[in-house]
């Protein structure tokens, strides 16, 4: 692969929640291309086991005792958001006027 | 100016205790080198309270090796109001409101943050280029890179302006800026320390390590950073044994296993010659040291590509601007306010690798890559965990070849990936891997020995390493003991 089109740079940018600008698109096209062909060598791996390693750990899941306990104030938890109204995080309108 | 931080940590431990110096001179001496000459190597200062901590000290009774030591944090750790910014634009203003697991361990032991380290943005890279802020230097020399990601803690403890250092390691970010400064720097077990509170990256192949100038330092200051934690359901309750305990033992006798992939001619010759000097060493000391091979190790970079990046992803997701992190000035719609904030507030590396692991992880995607990539995982997994069945170590180098200039191959989307071409299999496979200073090459730029051992096998990856320490007794001070 040579290099992307801009379509595709564009999809796998909305995919991350990101904006590509113009003056960047042509470097992405290039680089992402360059790693995604890189990637496609793993497609060719001879491979016999169908087991699949998600977390190099045995441990199994555990539970929390069902106890009251302190968790993290929010007056604490406010103190990084950028837009705070009394005891809310204020984000913009997410439905339509209509 | 004193020099006392050039110290190991149990001549320091002597001092203290014999009360020829306090915990506040060791502070004092570090941020006067900090003032003269600090590489760059920190993001955050934590003078104020350092201070004010070791002056509390005096009034304590010593209990433990590290008790006053200054240590210097990766700034991709949480502290409790000290900034932490993983050194990207996103997290220029974050305050973290509790501590890493990793932190209450230090502070139960009496060591004092002296600050938070330089590092490649959200530790994507090796070299420490990617940082948001002034780029850390190699001290050895300062047109060089330090490496990465954990740049400025390796700057920091090499100039001697700390004596230890935190690092995170998801592909060799520990090992390789150890390698680069001449340091002994560990990653554990996968477990081994707990991850709460280490701003993610690739869950299943981020671990903390420390980062030091000796084999002993290293191993003192991971007894006191592992341990299962509640926090970590990934945390082991392996025992925490005493990882000294090996040190100084004689090594005849012991199997050591070198890929014949770790020395093939990708490796820079002078990297390799100098690795067979410490192999005819060992064997010269009775040590067995064969060449073997391991399969599947030349997809370590694809693997890691389709792995890390996809675990980045997602866990990247949750800087959308809103609950904390860089947020954009002036959007009409949510969509928008988190696209703007995102592509202002994380740099190039960044974004290229969150873009490609959304790729892997969309769709049709995630089964015919993600899927493969776990499968090979596992081959990876067994293929190395299968030659501990024969012997007791695998050593190779840490890096493809020294540190080099700022600036080589900026360009180049690959190559902060092939830098790690040596490091990642053992993220992979979860297995503890150590750095070693083995010497220099002809530019007096150190040369690092990888030490890779089986799971929760550090005490053993430590005996070898202080052996080969103890055997070269190299001078590894970059300022060529004018200050010592």
């Amino acid at each position: 692969m040579d290099k992307l089109s801009e379509k595709q740079v564009k999809h796998v940018a909305n995919l991350a929640r990101l904006d590509v600008s113009d003056e960047k698109m042509e470097h992405y096209r290039y680089q992402l291309a360059d790693i995604l062909t890189e990637i496609d060598k793993i497609l060719s791996v001879d491979i016999k086991t169908d087991e699949l390693l998600i977390a190099p750990t045995n441990n199994c899941n555990k539970y929390s005792a069902d106890e009251v306990c302190d968790m993290l104030k929010k007056a604490d938890i406010f103190k990084n958001a950028n837009n705070v109204s009394d005891d809310y995080i204020v984000v913009p309108r997410v439905i339509d006027n209509d | 100016m004193t020099d006392y931080l050039s110290k190991s940590v149990l001549e320091i431990n002597s001092l203290l205790k014999e009360k020829k110096i306090k915990p506040i001179d060791l502070v004092n001496e570090a941020f006067m080198k900090i003032e003269q000459n600090s590489y760059n190597a920190f993001i955050t200062l934590n003078k104020e309270e350092a201070i004010k901590e070791a002056i509390e000290l005096e009034n304590i009774e010593i209990d433990n090796p590290l008790f006053g030591l200054p240590i210097a944090i990766k700034d991709n750790i949480c502290t409790k109001d000290l900034k932490t910014t993983c050194a990207s634009h996103m997290l220029e203003n974050f305050v973290p409101i509790y501590d890493a697991t990793v932190i209450k361990k230090i502070k139960e032991c009496h060591m004092i943050i002296i600050g938070k380290t330089n590092m490649d943005e959200f530790a994507m890279g090796s070299t420490g280029e990617t940082s948001y802020f002034p780029l850390a230097k190699n001290p050895w020399n300062s047109k060089k890179v330090p490496g990465g990601s954990s740049s400025g803690s390796a700057a920091c403890v090499s100039a001697r302006l700390c004596s230890l250092a935190l690092g995170s390691d998801t592909g060799g970010s520990i090992r390789q800026p150890s390698s680069f400064c001449g340091l002994v720097g560990l990653k554990p077990t996968y477990g081994r320390v707990s991850r709460y509170g280490l701003i993610a990256f690739a869950s299943s192949l981020d671990q903390i390590g420390p980062i030091t100038n000796n084999v002993m330092d290293n191993a003192l200051l991971l007894k006191a950073i592992s341990g299962s934690d509640v926090n970590d359901l990934t945390s082991s309750d392996s025992e925490v044994t005493h990882f000294t305990r090996l040190i100084g033992e004689d090594v005849k006798g012991m199997k050591i296993a070198v890929p014949n992939y770790y020395m093939s001619d990708v490796i820079d010759l002078e990297v390799r010659d100098k690795v067979r000097e410490v192999m005819k060493l060992l064997q010269e000391k009775g040590c067995i040291v064969e060449m073997i091979d391991i399969p599947y190790l030349e997809y370590a970079i694809p693997l890691y590509q389709t792995i890390a990046l996809g675990e980045a992803s997602s866990n990247l997701a949750r800087f959308d601007g809103i609950k904390f992190g860089h947020i954009t000035d002036s959007y009409d719609s949510i969509d928008q306010l988190y696209k703007k904030s995102r592509s202002e507030g994380f740099g190039d590396e960044v974004k290229r690798r969150i873009m490609i692991g959304s790729y892997v992880l969309s769709g049709d995607n995630a089964n015919i890559y993600f899927k493969k990539a776990l499968k090979v995982r596992h081959a990876i997994k067994d293929a190395m965990v299968s030659v501990f069945d024969k012997y007791d170590l695998i050593i190779g180098p840490t890096n493809t070849n020294v540190a080099y200039d700022f600036n080589v191959k900026s360009d180049d989307a690959l190559k902060s990936f092939y830098d790690d071409l040596l490091t990642i299999p053992v993220n992979m496979a979860g297995l503890p891997g150590l750095s070693l200073p083995i010497g220099f090459n002809k530019s007096h730029l150190p040369i690092g020995m990888h030490i890779i051992g089986n799971y929760f096998k550090e005490d053993v990856i430590y005996k070898l390493a202080s052996f080969v320490e103890k055997e070269l007794d190299l001078n590894m001070d970059p300022r060529g003991g004018d200050l010592c």
